[in-house]
């Protein structure tokens, strides 16, 4: 049972390396047999749009990620019994 | 009528769909803060599109989904060259999504309003810069002979399509208050987003009348009597729309208000027809409904999967309106 907490880590391990997987695997096409990663780049938008919006994703996803692993925690650390509780108090979905 | 001639229209449902439905959750988005004071109130606010706002999120899923498959040299110039203001669309759609999830888990005031004015932003964003890029349909956009987009995000900021965003900013916010009229059982709320209603549909009137003069005068608005013919609708139903909610009658005056933005949208398809990206540049280079489409047999298969679909989507939408029909109030948060 001491073991459980470690094992929250692994479906998240196991997704990004099927992602790590498939889009590593693949290269270096794009579409397998079809299109290369070289022949896939954009012509038209530039480097720097690219950046902003690789930048930008970068930023909101990490801000998610800290509001979501803050979230988990809070709700983790409330008594089971909180989690039960009628509509209108704690625990309901929709106060 | 070909399939071409058929998706194109069947493309614009889809966007008359997402501006009527995602138009008043906009509304409703950017009216949070100033509708409720409270932090109950504000979720009285929240719950009135709790079951509905990421349903009407899907028509424009499904409207990029038919364009891709449809149109694909539509959907691969207008997704590369509005590039960044996709973007920040999107960044702000994700915002969106989270907060309405995000606010209610703490209880602390200051995380509640910071999630609130997250939605009242990320509401207002995209409800401005859905004017600016339906705007850029009719004026046209710099395209080469390669069919590529050849300016840059400033090139989409004129002061047409800018007013074009105002336009819509108004729209969605005039619409989310008449559908909070509807939706609320609330007295305080009530008055607020009464007023805001009235005074906003006010001032979008004329807003709304310069963008057409504008268009009219400058784009290809003119020479299509289907775009002409369906402005005329929208001015008597926005008209009409305005004066039914000075009178309260909200019910008729939220009809008359989608009536509106459907044949806004309905003027913005008819004004570009027969193309769908329109080059500034030189008109042999504008994509059209033939050049930009996919094959007769691709058309053809989704046609096919589309009127087996689409009527289940329509029914499952109409009965989540019907089941969750009644006015929220505080004591009756959840239906």
């Amino acid at each position: 049972m001491r073991l459980m907490p470690i094992a929250l880590f692994l479906p998240y391990l196991a997704n990004t390396g099927g992602w790590f997987l498939a889009e590593f695997g693949r290269q270096p096409w794009l579409v397998y047999n079809l299109q290369t990663l070289e022949e896939g780049v954009s012509t038209v938008v530039p480097a720097s749009s690219i950046v902003i919006s690789l930048v930008g994703l970068v930023l909101i996803y990490t801000l998610l990620m800290i509001a979501d692993i803050y979230l988990l925690a809070a709700g983790a650390r409330k008594s089971p019994e909180l989690l039960g509780a009628p509509e209108g108090k704690e625990g309901s979905l929709w106060t | 009528m070909d399939l071409n001639i058929l998706w194109f229209i069947l493309v614009g449902v889809l966007f008359i769909g997402f501006f009527f439905l995602e138009g008043f959750d906009y509304g409703v988005g950017m009216l949070t803060p100033f509708a409720g004071k409270t932090d109950g109130e504000r979720r009285v606010v929240i719950n009135s599109i709790g079951p509905f706002w990421d349903g009407n999120e899907v028509w424009l899923i499904t409207a990029g989904g038919a364009v891709f498959a449809a149109f694909p040299h539509w959907y691969a110039t207008l997704f590369s060259g509005f590039y960044l203001a996709l973007f920040v669309i999107l960044l702000a759609l994700i915002a969106r999504g989270v907060s309405f999830e995000f606010r209610s888990k703490v209880a602390s005031p200051a995380w509640r309003k910071l999630w609130d004015w997250v939605i009242c932003v990320s509401s207002f964003l995209p409800a401005l810069l859905w004017g600016v890029a339906v705007s850029n349909f009719i004026t046209g956009v710099p395209i080469d002979a390669n069919m590529e987009y050849a300016g840059t995000f400033f090139t989409l900021l004129t002061p047409f399509t800018l007013l074009g965003g105002v336009v819509t900013f108004l729209l969605f916010l005039y619409h989310g208050a008449a559908f909070l009229s509807l939706k609320i059982g609330d007295e305080a709320i009530l008055e607020r987003v009464g007023r805001i209603g009235r005074v906003s549909g006010v001032v979008l009137v004329p807003v709304t009348v310069a963008w057409v003069v504008f268009a009219f005068l400058t784009t290809g608005l003119k020479s299509s009597p289907v775009a002409l013919a369906a402005v005329a609708v929208a001015a008597v139903a926005l008209v009409l729309s305005v004066v039914l909610a000075w009178t309260k009658h909200w019910g008729v005056s939220f009809i008359a208000s989608a009536v509106t933005i459907a044949f806004v949208t309905v003027t913005v398809f008819a004004a570009m027809f027969p193309n769908v990206m329109i080059s500034s540049l030189n008109p042999e280079w504008s994509l059209t409904i033939y050049n930009a489409s996919s094959s007769p047999y691709t058309l053809k298969i989704m046609t096919i999967v589309a009127l087996c679909l689409v009527p289940i989507v329509l029914i499952y939408q109409i009965m989540n309106f019907v089941i969750f029909k009644k006015r929220v109030t505080q004591d009756k948060l959840e239906y």
